[in-house]
């Protein structure tokens, strides 16, 4: 038989306007369900990817792919500065280097309020070479960035002066007591939304020479970021990086053990959490496309019965019991690529007016990124799609064992 | 190579239906032999094996016993897909009430026969337009089933059975559902099909017209045939 013939005759037993039009009905339900299935699997995908991609975009965008720094803790020098970049120069990829201080401290602004702060000192000429702040910030800064939250609440705005303080470079009285004697005023240069709610409400970044003085780190360092070109690996750039840095000090090239590692690999965890949110989201809809593809096998198990006169008729007439299998298994198949292609039609769809027109806000301070994109990946979809075609064949196997399995002068009794 | 005169030999055919702990035998041992072009009607009463006996002559349902040759093969010995060509290229089946497909239309069910045997579309569409002519109903080609008298529908399904040529024309009651005029239609067709095409009918039936236009009548007494 020509597949053809199998699929028009799937078709029109699928449209039958007999008995009421119930198999069209039934037909047209069971492509309901397998495209909800598919939108609810194809969306869930696409949302999780977003938060995803919106958090990791952030991050990376803030921060440099690569981060050398001592385990311990221990301040770098200016000699292990310089091993870091001869060493990062002979890694294939890697592209600068750029030293800079990370630590609290608190800030004041003109609202008499006080909120602790990260501040962040950076060489800032090598520090846009390595991120991507140059695109947010627009241009070198001549003054402090910081978050437009923490701005907010010590009613800061560019042009105003932020004074900074730390117990870093605290000195003890006479009387036994710790002294904050060093607080340093300085301009804000731009608020801006680093996009996480995070850096929004407590980073401040300023120039290596303004940190420096704040926490007494005049020629020391507490991390050296690496920029890495596009296309390079940074879990596999930073494993290099850290091997040559682990020979230079068992060679005795450097006083200090540094390790190298990649930035996003520190938020391991969290987009672990992320991976078990998905699982267990995609296991929870997944239960949706089980019941849609319990109501195709009852559907198609009506089909079956209804046409059971036929399948005896078309045995008479010569087709073999594989060929009427394949007529049975074909309905489930069409229900199915119907289905998967309405589903994505519809996610497609409301991707397009989520990104579009009608974006999806959250809660920054609970979400960290206060809207959601959608982000379809083209082999999570093909994932999807593969795997619910392939339930639907599943589910199409008993109805249509059962279409061959009657007899065919049974089929055409007329009593 | 001269085709066999004989297109069914049927020997010793038995079949006996179970019911709970009692044992009904319809068929005690049926011997039939079908020429070429010949019309043979097969008569008895309701419930003595007529639609069992073609069904098992059809190779639609195994004899218990017996057996049954269609153009020179023992339709039981050889396998499913063998017996589903035998009976896509040597047999036809006219059923009591039409069996048409209800979701095509007539010329799509008279070319059904021809596009499962490998017809291309265009064959099968020329050879059902044919066929409809040769009936009387091409004019109600393009209707389906539901929306035609039951006299067009047996017509249609009379010439489904020719589709593919067969051999041997299997109908059961094919008058049985039809009022006296239509009747008198189709048993005139059968007749100038049978002469016309030299395919040979085997008839189950009550009807005297019938009985009258065969070339042989068996009754069908005790589960065995008699003449």
């Amino acid at each position: 038989m020509r597949p053809g013939l199998l699929l028009g005759l799937a078709i029109r037993q699928l449209t039958s306007r007999s008995h009421s039009g119930i198999v069209r009905l039934v037909s047209v339900l069971s492509v309901s369900g397998i495209a909800i299935g598919v939108a609810a699997l194809v969306l869930l995908q696409a949302f999780m990817n977003g938060f995803q991609w919106s958090i990791s975009g952030f991050l990376g965008m803030a921060n440099p792919p690569l981060i050398v720094r001592s385990p311990v803790g221990v301040s770098l020098q200016q000699t292990d500065i310089a091993l870091v970049e001869k060493l990062a120069a002979s890694v294939h990829g890697l592209t600068a280097v750029s030293p800079g201080i990370e630590k609290a401290a608190v800030a004041a602004g003109r609202s008499g309020d006080i909120a602790g702060v990260v501040v962040r000192g950076v060489r800032w000429d090598r520090e846009l070479e390595i991120t991507g702040l140059g695109e947010l910030l627009g241009g070198v800064p001549e003054g402090a960035v910081l978050g437009e939250t923490v701005a907010s609440r010590l009613g800061l705005s560019r042009g105003d002066t932020i004074r900074l303080a730390s117990t870093e470079s605290a000195t003890i009285s006479a009387a036994g007591r710790a002294v904050v004697d060093t607080i340093i005023p300085i301009v804000v240069w731009k608020v801006c939304d680093f996009g996480l709610e995070e850096y929004n409400s407590g980073l401040v970044i300023t120039d290596y020479g303004t940190a420096a003085a704040l926490f007494g780190m005049e020629g020391l360092y507490d991390f050296a970021g690496v920029g890495a070109a596009e296309g390079t690996g940074p879990a596999a750039a930073a494993a290099e990086l850290s091997a040559l840095l682990e020979n230079s000090y068992i060679g005795f090239e450097c006083e200090r053990f540094m390790i190298c590692e990649a930035f996003m690999a520190r938020h391991e965890n969290l987009f672990r959490a992320f991976g078990l949110e998905r699982l267990g989201m995609t296991i929870v809809l997944g239960l949706i496309t089980v019941v849609a593809l319990l109501n195709l096998s009852s559907a198609l198990s009506m089909v079956a019965l209804e046409h059971r006169r036929d399948y005896g008729v078309l045995r008479a007439m010569g087709a073999s019991p594989s060929r009427v299998l394949g007529v049975a298994l074909s309905q489930g198949l069409l229900i199915g690529l119907l289905g998967c292609a309405a589903g994505t039609a519809f996610a497609a769809l409301v991707m397009l007016v989520v990104n579009n027109l009608l974006p999806v806000t959250l809660e920054s301070s609970v979400y960290w990124v206060d809207t959601l994109p959608a982000v379809p990946d083209p082999g999570q979809t093909a994932a999807v799609l593969a795997g619910i075609m392939s339930a639907c064949l599943l589910a199409s196997v008993f109805p249509a064992a059962q279409a061959v399995s009657i007899p065919p002068a049974e089929c055409v009794r007329h009593e | 190579m001269n085709e066999p005169c004989t297109v069914l030999e049927c020997r010793e055919v038995r079949k006996a239906f179970r019911e709970g702990d009692s044992v009904l035998e319809i068929l005690r041992g049926v011997d039939l032999d079908v020429a070429r072009g010949e019309i043979v009607a097969v008569t008895g009463p309701s419930g003595s094996g007529k639609s069992t006996l073609l069904n098992i002559l059809g190779v639609l349902d195994p004899p218990d016993s017996g057996r049954v040759s269609i153009a020179g093969v023992d339709a039981w010995k050889a396998g499913e897909a063998a017996r589903a060509r035998l009976r896509g290229r040597h047999l036809g089946f006219v059923f009591q009430f039409h069996h048409l497909l209800e979701e095509f239309t007539l010329a799509e069910n008279v070319a059904l026969p021809g596009l499962l045997a490998g017809m291309s579309g265009e064959d099968a569409a020329k050879r059902a337009a044919a066929l409809l002519e040769e009936v009387g109903i091409a004019s109600r080609a393009a209707q389906f089933p539901s929306r035609v008298s039951g006299g067009e529908r047996q017509r249609a399904a009379l010439a489904r059975a020719l589709t593919c040529s067969p051999d041997l024309v299997l109908a059961d009651e094919p008058t049985g559902n039809l009022d006296a005029g239509n009747a008198s239609k189709v048993l005139d067709l059968v007749v100038s099909l049978s002469r016309s095409h030299g395919q040979a009918f085997v008839l189950a039936t009550h009807s005297l017209e019938i009985t009258a236009v065969a070339d042989r009548v068996l009754r069908l007494r005790g589960g065995r045939l008699e003449t």
